[in-house]
């Protein structure tokens, strides 16, 4: 959505702000200013990214029942020396005895296990800086959400008239996700701009025990697009036509707990993409992904996570089918193409408060063996001021995302100051 | 008037024996008694307050964090943390049992979703203080052996000392717990604990104030004597049995946006 869009919206969603609120309501401004400069280790282009990001909250309260939150970035880039603004969410908030209701530009996060999570499909991801938090790197979406609470169970129901997709870095030749000639020019076809278009979810959760589980279903489209190529018998070549998304169903499930010492997760979806002749071979079979995960804190304050993900695509019948079916980019959930994956990740927060922290976060392409390895410190001198200086490797088969990476290893140092 | 004398004077020894029997009572008491006392004494059926946290390093550096903090009797809290920036919109729930370990959920805004902590993480610290998630529970009365170790004058408060010792197979940090109990209400005001060396590892101190008809903390502080590292806490604006419900003590309410 165009960021000139957001002031009728934020003026609009005002109208649904209790009336008296406008006169005894609590207005907060808050936000952040964060410099991050990351450099290849290996050249030829030595700079990799000089940003400045401004974040800025306005947080307005009435009493307990109702909230209005906007929350933006001004985003300098250092090296085209260009800047934007960015209006990631504007939303309003009714509380009530037996609901919460949210309408508006927001991000909803979905699933319950760490990075991975085949079910967050409701918010695609800029993935130009993928080494961005997931938080940031979301693109807010217009959408009601409106939760229900039945006793022990809630029932959340999201509407979503908004579509985006998965912003791949398309202009850094680098860093491409997909390699096919000819992407970066084409622009998708999108869905049309249709009531019987946008998109809905449902979910309900409760706990059992020890557990919180959900149980979820969305319908709607896919939020990666998939290339369509078309034969030139001149060339005898397979030339890019057009980039196109499906309409998709997902159903999925999670949980969260304790079991014995350890904390453990699980989430899975299964995915059914439209195909309305049948037979068209760009169409994925349903496919399920799974991930499944456990943490441990040790007596030292070492905090271990380690989780497994991989994808299954069903109704398979020969190899031939499996070979074309593996050549489909996985549509959904994580962005990253990859079919099973292994992440772990040792943290230790150390300094008198806890205030500081080192990290070693990886992530290996079990099928491609490819791998990226992110070790960070942060040190926090202050309150509300981060300094962060951390490594981006990427390496193995040539196959492999990461692999093809490998030449990219970056070196970087982030400071962030919180007001 | 000889008989309303007569009435005035047996009340008088009535009312002394009464006393008397009730010292007796309470110095024949055993540790197990007294830390059962202590479980069950009155508390407010709801309470809610301002709270500054101080973390002291060893150094004197202090950091501030401010919360706005929710009880339900001794079973459920929920809190926000309002200060500084960086944590600003976190919050931590806790419900606590008889007969299993305690639940507790924390919701940072980075993820967008609360989090179950899990029974091992409970041994880390509370946002960077000296008190673990462990500390911020309640302890079992059956998971620990309790021994009446003497009494003690504090603050001219007259005290118990008991020790508690985990029953096996209990997971803690500490290998004993030294408590001072205050005689007349039934309250912690001190705590030594012990790590698994049975060194003395960390001290707590609580200060009572009175606040309607119940007796509630109103500061209370925790040293790591290791790490030199110092908790404060401060509550403020204590407000009690004001009609809050139960309900709001749900992770639903965790991801609200409070001031």
């Amino acid at each position: 959505m165009n960021n000139l869009v957001i002031i009728p919206v934020i003026l609009l969603l005002l109208l649904f702000y209790p009336l008296e609120g406008a006169f005894c309501q609590n207005y907060e401004i808050r936000g952040s200013v964060r410099e991050w400069i990351k450099n290849y280790i290996e050249g030829p282009q030595d700079q990799g990214l000089m940003e400045t990001r401004i974040k800025m909250e306005l947080l307005s309260t009435m009493g307990e029942s109702s909230a209005f939150h906007v929350k933006s970035y001004y985003i300098y880039d250092g090296i085209k020396k260009t800047g934007e603004w960015e209006f990631q969410e504007a939303y309003v908030d009714l509380y009530y005895g037996w609901g919460d209701f949210r309408f508006g530009k927001q991000i909803v996060a979905w699933g319950k296990a760490d990075e991975l999570n085949p079910t967050d499909i409701l918010n695609p991801q800029r993935l130009g800086n993928f080494s961005e938090v997931k938080n940031i790197r979301k693109i807010g979406l217009m959408m009601f959400k409106g939760s229900f609470w039945l006793g022990e169970n809630t029932l959340t129901f999201v509407w979503k008239p908004e579509f985006d997709y998965y912003r791949f870095p398309t202009d850094n030749p680098r860093f491409s996700f997909i390699p096919i000639p000819g992407l970066g020019e084409l622009q998708p076809d999108l869905p049309e701009n249709e009531l019987k278009n946008t998109e809905w979810a449902l979910k309900f959760e409760r706990t059992i025990g020890l557990y919180d589980i959900s149980v979820s279903y969305f319908e709607g489209w896919e939020n990666i697009f998939t290339p369509i190529f078309t034969y030139d018998p001149n060339h005898q070549v397979q030339i890019l036509d057009k980039l196109t998304f499906r309409r998709i169903k997902m159903f999925s499930a999670d949980m969260a707990g304790s079991f014995h010492s350890f904390g453990v997760w699980t989430e899975a979806a299964y995915f059914r993409t439209e195909d309305s002749g049948g037979n068209d071979p760009a169409v994925k079979n349903p496919y399920i992904q799974i991930v499944a995960g456990t943490d441990y804190t040790f007596m030292n304050g070492l905090k271990v996570n380690l989780q497994y993900f991989k994808e299954y695509i069903t109704m398979i019948n020969n190899d031939s089918e499996e070979q074309m079916e593996e050549s489909i980019m996985s549509r959904l959930g994580l962005g990253f193409p990859m079919r099973q994956a292994f992440s772990s990740r040792f943290s230790r927060d150390f300094g008198p408060s806890e205030q500081h922290s080192a990290e070693i976060f990886t992530l290996y392409d079990i099928d491609e063996s490819g791998y990226m390895v992110q070790p960070k410190i942060i040190y926090s001198p202050e309150d509300a001021l981060n300094l962060e200086f951390g490594l981006n490797l990427y390496g193995g088969g040539s196959e492999s995302m990461f692999g093809r990476f490998k030449k990219n290893d970056e070196v970087y140092i982030k400071a962030e100051f919180s007001f | 008037m000889k008989t309303r004398s007569s009435i005035a004077a047996l009340m008088l020894i009535l009312s002394i024996s009464w006393s008397d029997a009730l010292l007796t009572a309470q110095e024949q008491m055993t540790g197990a008694q007294i830390m059962e006392k202590v479980d069950t004494r009155t508390v407010p059926v709801d309470s809610r307050m301002e709270t500054i946290m101080k973390l002291i390093d060893k150094r004197g550096s202090v950091r501030e964090r401010t919360l706005k903090s929710y009880r339900w009797g001794d079973d459920k809290q929920i809190m926000w943390f309002l200060a500084p920036a960086d944590v600003k919109g976190s919050s931590f729930l806790k419900h606590t049992y008889d007969d299993r370990d305690d639940d507790m959920w924390l919701y940072l805004p980075s993820f967008g979703k609360v989090r179950r902590i899990a029974s091992h993480a409970k041994k880390g610290s509370f946002m960077g203080s000296d008190f673990t998630y462990e500390d911020m529970g309640d302890r079992k009365l059956k998971d620990y052996e309790y021994k009446l170790m003497g009494e003690e004058k504090i603050d001219g408060k007259e005290c118990w000392i008991v020790e508690s010792i985990p029953n096996k197979g209990v997971v803690t940090d500490y290998s004993k717990i030294v408590s001072w109990v205050w005689k007349t209400e039934y309250m912690l005001i001190k705590e030594d604990f012990y790590d698994r060396r049975n060194q003395l590892k960390k001290k707590k101190v609580l200060e009572p104030v009175n606040v309607g008809k119940y007796w509630v903390a109103q500061f209370m502080s925790m040293e790591n004597l290791k790490s030199k590292h110092k908790t404060e806490i401060y509550m403020n604006n204590i407000e009690v049995d004001t009609g809050l419900e139960e309900k709001l003590f749900d992770t639903r309410y965790m991801k609200r946006i409070h001031r």
